[in-house]
């Protein structure tokens, strides 16, 4: 009887420090190899992985990083001041699995006004350095920026929603691809000078402009609406076609769609904006209906190129297709 | 034996019944629905998702309902993800002819559905939703769907809130629309067919691209004021005899209608209001309404 009880007590104390070892761990993979992020080992003081100093977050991914690929498994809970996750080396990929990062920044009415203190949710060291880092299938909400990720980042199904500043930040040659930014203070995204691609994502309600993209830049089937300043904001030598973009901009300067240079816009719907429909810069457009904006459907200044197919109506309209 | 304690050791160690897959993700099926999956859950249909137990959620097991007006999940927190799995969820209702008729229509019993429109950040993901009472998917706003079959509901097959997206998904023979979303919202590379009512539906300042919607009962494509309709096909809709003014196509002021076919339509293949324009399409039949801006082929009667 008593060996039994002390083989019992035994099994007991095995089991006890099998779990334990789990617990404290420095990396856990996931069944796909990944390297696990989530709450308990951001917090606790062995870090989740090597280089991650623990204790408390944000968790560290440094160069060289302890692998290519993770995977959070729990939501990631932010206490102030803090962000969840920062990167200072490239190339790797993280799946929210599911999850949201949940910082404590508040925002509300439309345009939003957010109240709180935060980091990124997602941030690199050096956004002119860091290269490659991949983000999908989750939330970060309630952060400084929700993503801020550097140069040839990609950012796919994520819902960026009600964060201090940008929803989404990457640099050059990123693309942004079915995400979600809305409800942010400052933009839904935004990409700095460098050429990105932007596809079927909506941005709306969110502070500041809807998309705002760099040099060379590629903005394709989204839906804007509603953002406190102009909808699409590009840099020269731009593609911004077959977007929607409704009720856009608070004041003078702002428009559905503006151009600084040289774009192609074409096939946008662009509608009851506050201030102008489009500001083309010297660039072309074709094929858009720019329809009753508050002020008039084109700005007047430097003349683009009506490549035709253009529809114009409502205050200020000069010519039905357009000037 | 040895399993046995072991489980009782673990329970004494302070592990729950609520279960996680290999990744942390919360696990839900029909064992647990019965019994309650996790915190917030109790016993029985619909399982709740109140975010207590965390915003991560997986299919392990398709969900069958015993009782066609309850509702299978319901979603009542933000920012959450439902995984289904490949997995199928499904009520006790069957749909059959066209335009659908169901029974039993339930208005409670929908598949999975937030408790508020204004839960946001809600995603559905990979699987099916069959045969229930009332609405297949229903989220709130800024919600994403991707890759989930809605198929012969009794209500619309998948509806989403404001600033939406809906991707790869498809919408078979549910009672009324297919895929409804909301204003700023985008619907693309999925397909509606057979539906009683409108294939994709949308509000205000939509993008409906690169979609299919085939023989459903009134309208292919039905959007409001300033959408962009482009690269879409839509092929003999309108075919339900209890509604009017059926088209392939219809758009209200200012849409963007373009690199569309429309086809076979019951009432007129592009019924467009003020502002709107139409270029680059293929239609078969009347255009009503817009501006032509050029390059479309409109068979039989001539583009307008």
């Amino acid at each position: 009887m008593r060996r039994r009880e002390r083989r019992q007590r035994m099994l007991c104390l095995r089991v006890l420090g099998l779990a334990s070892a789990l617990a404290v761990a420095g990396a856990a993979r996931a069944g796909d190899g990944a390297l696990e992020i989530n709450q308990t080992c951001a917090t606790s003081t062995a870090g989740c992985f090597a280089g991650d100093v623990g204790g408390a977050f944000p968790v560290e991914i440094v160069d060289p990083p302890p692998a290519r690929s993770f995977v959070l498994t729990s939501d990631l809970v932010l206490p102030n001041g803090v962000g969840a996750i920062r990167i200072s080396t490239s190339s790797l990929a993280i799946d929210l699995n599911g999850f949201a990062i949940v910082g404590p920044v508040a925002c509300s009415g439309t345009p939003p006004v957010c109240s709180g203190s935060s980091a990124h949710g997602i941030g690199v060291d050096d956004a002119l350095l860091r290269a490659g880092i991949t983000v999908r299938g989750g939330t970060v909400t309630g952060t400084s920026t929700g993503l801020s990720l550097g140069i040839g980042a990609s950012v796919r199904d994520v819902r960026a929603i009600a964060n201090l500043l940008h929803g989404i930040a990457v640099g050059d040659g990123s693309r942004i691809e079915r995400c979600v930014s809305a409800g942010n203070g400052g933009a839904g995204a935004s990409t700095g000078s460098g050429a990105v691609q932007v596809v079927s994502s909506a941005f709306c309600g969110n502070g500041g402009t809807g998309l705002s993209i760099g040099f060379g830049s590629l903005a394709r089937g989204n839906a804007i609406y509603e953002n406190g300043r102009s909808g699409i904001a590009s840099l020269s030598r731009s593609e911004l076609a077959g977007n929607a973009v409704l009720y856009n901009g608070s004041s003078t300067g702002d428009a559905g769609i503006e151009c600084a240079g040289v774009c192609l816009i074409q096939d946008n719907a662009v509608r009851s904006n506050v201030e102008h429909g489009i500001d083309p810069g010297t660039g072309a457009f074709a094929h858009n209906t720019v329809t009753a904006n508050d002020v008039a459907p084109m700005t007047s200044g430097p003349s683009p190129q009506n490549l035709g197919g253009n529809h114009c109506a409502g205050t200020g309209t000069v010519s039905a297709t357009c000037p | 034996m040895r399993r046995l304690r072991s489980l009782a050791c673990l329970s004494l160690l302070g592990f729950s019944a609520q279960s996680f897959a290999g990744d942390g993700v919360v696990e839900i099926n029909q064992a647990c629905a019965l019994a309650g999956c996790f915190s917030g859950d109790a016993a029985g249909f619909p399982v709740v998702i109140d975010g207590s137990a965390g915003r991560s959620y997986r299919l392990t097991s398709d969900l069958q309902v015993d009782d066609a007006a309850l509702q299978i999940i319901s979603i009542r927190a933000s920012f959450v993800t439902l995984d289904l799995g490949g997995f199928t969820v499904r009520g006790l209702t069957t749909c059959s002819g066209f335009p659908p008729t169901c029974s039993p229509i339930q208005l409670a019993g929908d598949g999975i559905a937030v408790d508020l429109p204004t839960r946001a950040s809600v995603a559905v993901r990979n699987g099916r939703v069959m045969g229930v009472g009332d609405r297949g998917v229903e989220l709130g706003i800024y919600a994403l769907v991707t890759n989930v079959l809605a198929r012969e509901n009794a209500g619309n097959g998948i509806s989403v809130g404001l600033g939406s997206i809906v991707a790869n998904s498809q919408a078979v023979g549910n009672r009324i629309s297919g895929i409804a979303g909301s204003a700023g919202s985008v619907v693309t590379q999925s397909r509606a067919l057979d539906n009683g009512l409108d294939g994709i539906a949308c509000g205000e300042g939509c993008v409906l691209a690169n979609d299919t919607a085939n023989h459903n009962g009134d309208d292919g494509f039905d959007a409001t004021n300033g959408c962009v309709l482009a690269g879409d096909t839509a092929d003999d809709n309108g075919s339900n005899d209890m509604q009017t003014g059926d088209n392939a196509f219809e758009c209200g002021m200012g849409c963007v209608v373009r690199d569309n076919v429309a086809s076979n339509a019951d009432g007129d293949e592009m019924n467009l209001g003020t502002d709107s324009a139409f270029s680059h399409n293929m239609v078969t039949g009347p255009v009503v309404g817009g501006v032509n801006a050029g390059n479309n082929y409109c068979q039989f009667a001539g583009c307008p």
